[in-house]
């Protein structure tokens, strides 16, 4: 990139250009101000050579254009241009920092093993992030360090934190033990099936049972006297009934996220923030700030995420196929894949201001079994009666 | 032999043109100026090249092109 001067002529012009010919100036560019004044546009090393012009003119250095101009510029404002590239560097040394390692489970014993494994290969409080090969090789080798231990182990770099889950290994340590079990009824119901692996089972289809009844027995007889006791085992399903309230607003708001995100700089004054890209409505996350409490003054980057807000009316109507939708879903969510709801009704409805309530009689398809310990002795205490109550 | 002064022509560009716009010339591969005046200029080269109009004005000053804006009336070549 070349240097350009942008010198103003006073004099006879016509007479100007003619000289300048002769001594092999190129002017780029003329700009005719008056019939006697005229503003140049010529090459750096071209100035030179205006001296050697004689005659009575009058030159002034008006300007100057190309590489010249933005050394000018950077030399006038050479302060703010250093603070502004030390800002960007400290601004890129903090983003490389870790500020904090959050492990994600419960068991502090393994918790504490893993920080002290993580600070050997270096990754701690307020040290350099490592790169993605780096933090494979430090999972690879910490799995097969830890492999009685871990099951699997991930770190994931969430801004200035590291976020290490991982999965804790569960020795099977079960022993055969003699322990007996019944299965009683956890619940109220009619039978529906009865499936007996072993054991002796109590009931037939179509019998009511109450909590708390023996559905398959550990104890094996032959003529009212005990032969043997076997660790029951099976699954009994009964027909059980729920009594349900829903409660559903007549108004509905939800807040939408969107895939759209990004991550931006942003400089905060006081309550103000001033940024490059906004969305209409959005939500932001600080990453990394630097800010000075008494300036009232943040710099930092952000990640801003789009929200759309749902805001619906429901008519009665609306809003009670709704509540029975939600109200299907969450039973549905507690019972297992052979599980179902048989039947529902509806025993009463009636809106109260900005919520309706509905009553709901519900009949489900469901195991009803549990297991119990038998304790030593009480085999033969009791007494059975056919339906098991 | 021919083919070779168009390649030459064609890369080395050193032979004269005039193109005209509508409130321009532009001149290439010229020798001298000899006049220059609001209504006149005078360009040489290997012939004369009289330049006639009103507020005629040079726009660009090179070693070998010029550029000229201004009313044109006419243009003379002289021997």
């Amino acid at each position: 990139m070349n240097s350009y001067l942008l010198v103003r002529i006073n004099g006879n012009i016509d007479r100007f250009l003619l000289k300048c010919k002769k001594y092999k100036i190129n002017i780029i560019n003329i700009k005719y101000e008056s019939f006697k004044q005229i503003v140049i546009c010529i090459n750096e090393n071209d100035y030179e050579k205006l001296s050697n012009i004689r005659g009575v003119y009058k030159f002034n250095l008006v300007g100057v254009k190309g590489k010249r101009k933005y050394f000018n510029i950077i030399k006038k404002y050479n302060m703010l241009f250093l603070m502004f590239i030390f800002s960007l560097i400290f601004l890129i040394f903090l983003s490389n920092v870790i500020f904090d390692i959050d492990i994600k489970s419960d068991n502090n014993e393994l918790n504490k093993l893993i920080l002290k494994e993580l600070s050997n290969y270096n990754i701690d409080k307020y040290k350099l992030k490592k790169s993605n090969d780096e933090l494979t090789k430090i999972i690879n080798s910490i799995k097969k360090k830890y492999k009685d231990n871990i099951e699997w182990i991930n770190i994931k770099e969430d801004g200035v934190k590291y976020i290490v889950n991982f999965v804790e290994r569960k020795v099977n340590n079960k022993k055969e033990s003699n322990e007996v079990y019944k299965i009683v009824s956890k619940k109220n119901g009619i039978i529906r099936n009865i499936y007996t692996y072993n054991g002796i089972s109590l009931l037939n289809i179509g019998d009511y049972v109450s909590k708390g009844d023996i559905l398959i027995d550990s104890d094996i007889y032959l003529n009212d006297e005990l032969k043997n006791s076997v660790d029951a085992k099976g699954k009994v399903y009964a027909e059980v009934w729920y009594k349900v309230k829903v409660i559903y607003p007549l108004n509905y708001k939800e807040k939408k996220y969107t895939n759209n995100r990004r991550k931006i700089p942003y400089i905060k004054i006081g309550k103000n923030y001033f940024e490059l890209f906004k969305f209409k409505k959005f939500e932001r996350k600080n990453i990394i700030n630097i800010k000075n409490n008494l300036s009232l003054f943040e710099i930092g980057i952000e990640e801003i995420r789009e929200i759309r807000i749902i805001d619906k009316k429901y008519t009665n109507k609306e809003a009670y196929n709704k509540a029975i939708k939600l109200m299907n879903k969450k039973i549905k969510i507690k019972l297992n894949e052979d599980e179902k709801i048989i039947n529902e009704k509806t025993l009463n409805f009636y809106s109260n201001g900005s919520k309706i309530i509905v009553d709901e009689f519900v009949s489900v398809y469901e195991e009803i079994g549990e297991r119990k310990k038998v304790e030593k002795g009480e085999e033969n205490d009791r007494e059975y009666t056919q339906d098991g109550s | 032999m021919k083919l070779f002064d168009n390649i030459r022509g064609y890369i080395k560009e050193d032979e004269f043109k005039i193109i005209i716009f509508d409130n321009k010339i532009n001149i290439i591969n010229y020798k001298d100026i000899k006049e220059l005046s609001d209504n006149k200029i005078v360009i040489m080269t290997d012939k004369y090249i009289y330049i006639e109009g009103k507020n005629l004005r040079l726009m660009k000053l090179f070693s070998n092109e010029l550029l000229i804006s201004g009313d044109l009336n006419n243009i003379k070549i002289n021997e």
